[in-house]
């Protein structure tokens, strides 16, 4: 029994619940199990060579919740193979679990290290710039246009190409990008950086700094500190925590308001 | 506080539940970004600007902090939501500019954010208990036990969430207008504590280039920022 777009569509849309039971045992499992299951239906009659294959995908699995999608439609043409007795069931599980450990490092990497720090600084950017509403929204349009160009080209060239998928991901250079991606998050930083200070300049109170000092003398410095104790695994909520209580505590020691 | 008042807390922690699915339930499409879950909150409130400037705050704070594997970072988006509603229902109601109101909204906001991490850990222990039951309705022919237990642990996952936002902002909201009402010129030593806070996100962001190649670069973007400030003023 092949399986309709209309079944791979519905399978994609659960993949967007692939965290939903997500627990420290099997991870990810069940969400996978469950953005499968309409397609698993209609590939495997019911009674056991349907229990069976549901089984088979509430094994342990776990990966970046955006790669997975390629995985979860390449299981659909190896489980076609299965039913029709081309392939042997473990052979689904062993390609699953051969990709997904490196599947989840590059997720990881690019979209929660890289272009989701990017996104939120660029937003905090254009906040600062003067564009209100429009830096959270223009985030999140850009950020979803890479995340779900990932998810639905992974999904359904895999539920088209099965395994090859992984071949065809590898083309888009996720390491090199990562970097790139990066290295523009710490530009935008620095950038950031300089439109908070002279928004402060304008709408917050006066620093006590000697005449003529820009606040940007100390703004660039402090980031800076903080970037190489961030480095050493100091916490940014801490150390924003016990600076804002410093420059309290100076403050109301000096009786600088 | 009025009736009104009261019910917009309710109503603040029903939209802060369904923000806290995008971060690991549903989605991901960073509605739970701490920038995104602010702006939004703000705009719910009536009070876009706050919302805006709370999230400025607390947006880049944990952006080193990576949900990889197991690992359950603090939770941004009930830090973000908490301190949206505290800045605007809490100090925003009786009248405090909107840089302390923001900032009063970070001091609520960050242990939050903290407190938030331990339901994440109790959800996805309740999951354990959930899809051992899957597996074992599974093992005895019923399939659709996988579809029941999901949505299973979606309703908890809301329901939860909502519990510990609403938990979390009434006291937090009755707190911030006692304490701005009884010492009122704590405005001004907030105003000024706000200054180095984004400078913690920035630095995080900074050192997730590397720490040499990314002082290089942001180097380069200080310098342009300086320029643009210049024209912006």
């Amino acid at each position: 029994m092949s399986v309709s777009p209309s079944i791979r569509a519905r399978c994609f849309v659960r993949t967007f619940l692939l965290q939903a039971g997500w627990n420290y045992d099997r991870m990810q499992h069940l969400g996978f199990a469950f953005a499968l299951l309409p397609a698993l239906r209609r590939i495997h009659p019911s009674g056991k060579p349907l229990e069976a294959a549901v089984s088979r995908h509430l094994e342990y699995f776990n990966t970046h919740p955006y790669m997975a999608a390629a995985l979860i439609g390449a299981s659909i043409p190896l489980e076609e193979q299965v039913a029709r007795g081309e392939r042997r069931p473990d052979e689904v599980t062993s390609f699953k679990n051969g990709i997904m450990g490196s599947y989840g490092a590059i997720g990881d990497s690019f979209f929660w290290a890289a272009l989701k720090p990017l996104g939120g600084v660029a937003a905090v950017a254009l906040v600062l710039a003067g564009a209100g509403g429009f830096g959270p929204l223009a985030f999140v349009l850009g950020y979803d246009a890479v995340a779900l160009s990932v998810r639905s080209f992974g999904f359904f060239k895999g539920a088209a190409l099965g395994p090859i998928v992984v071949a065809k991901l590898a083309r888009l250079d996720f390491m090199g990008a990562t970097r790139r991606i990066k290295i523009a998050a710490a530009a935008l930083a620095g950038l950031t950086a300089a439109l908070w200070t002279g928004w402060f300049e304008r709408e917050g109170p006066a620093l006590p700094l000697p005449e003529g000092w820009p606040a940007a003398v100390v703004a660039f410095p402090i980031a800076v500190l903080l970037a190489g104790a961030a480095r050493r695994g100091l916490s940014p909520a801490g150390a924003a925590g016990t600076l804002a209580a410093a420059a309290a505590g100076a403050v109301a020691w000096r009786g600088w308001v | 506080m009025t009736g009104a008042f009261d019910l917009r807390i309710v109503a603040l922690a029903g939209a802060g539940a369904l923000l806290s699915l995008d971060r690991r339930a549903a989605l991901q499409a960073m509605l739970a970004h701490p920038v995104v879950a602010a702006a939004l909150s703000g705009w719910a409130l009536g009070d876009l600007p706050v919302g805006l400037l709370v999230g400025v705050l607390i947006g880049l704070l944990w952006s080193g902090a990576l949900p990889v594997g197991g690992v359950v970072p603090p939770d941004e988006t009930l830090g973000a939501v908490v301190g949206t509603g505290v800045a605007v229902l809490g100090a925003r109601a009786i009248g405090v500019e909107v840089l302390p109101a923001a900032m009063c909204g970070f001091v609520a906001g960050v242990p939050a954010a903290l407190l938030g991490r331990r339901l994440e850990l109790v959800l996805r222990r309740y999951n354990g208990l959930l899809a051992a039951r899957c597996e074992k309705a599974v093992a005895a022919g019923d399939v659709r036990a996988v579809e029941r237990v999901t949505v299973q642990a979606l309703i908890f996952a809301i329901a939860g969430a909502f519990f510990v936002h609403l938990v979390i902002l009434v006291p937090a909201v009755f707190a911030a207008q006692w304490a701005l009402q009884r010492w009122p010129g704590s405005t001004g030593l907030l105003e000024m504590a706000a200054f180095p806070v984004p400078l913690a996100g920035i630095g995080a962001v900074i050192a997730g280039a590397g720490f040499r190649v990314g002082l290089a670069w942001a180097t380069l973007g200080f310098g342009i920022g300086l320029l643009l400030t210049g024209a912006l003023r």
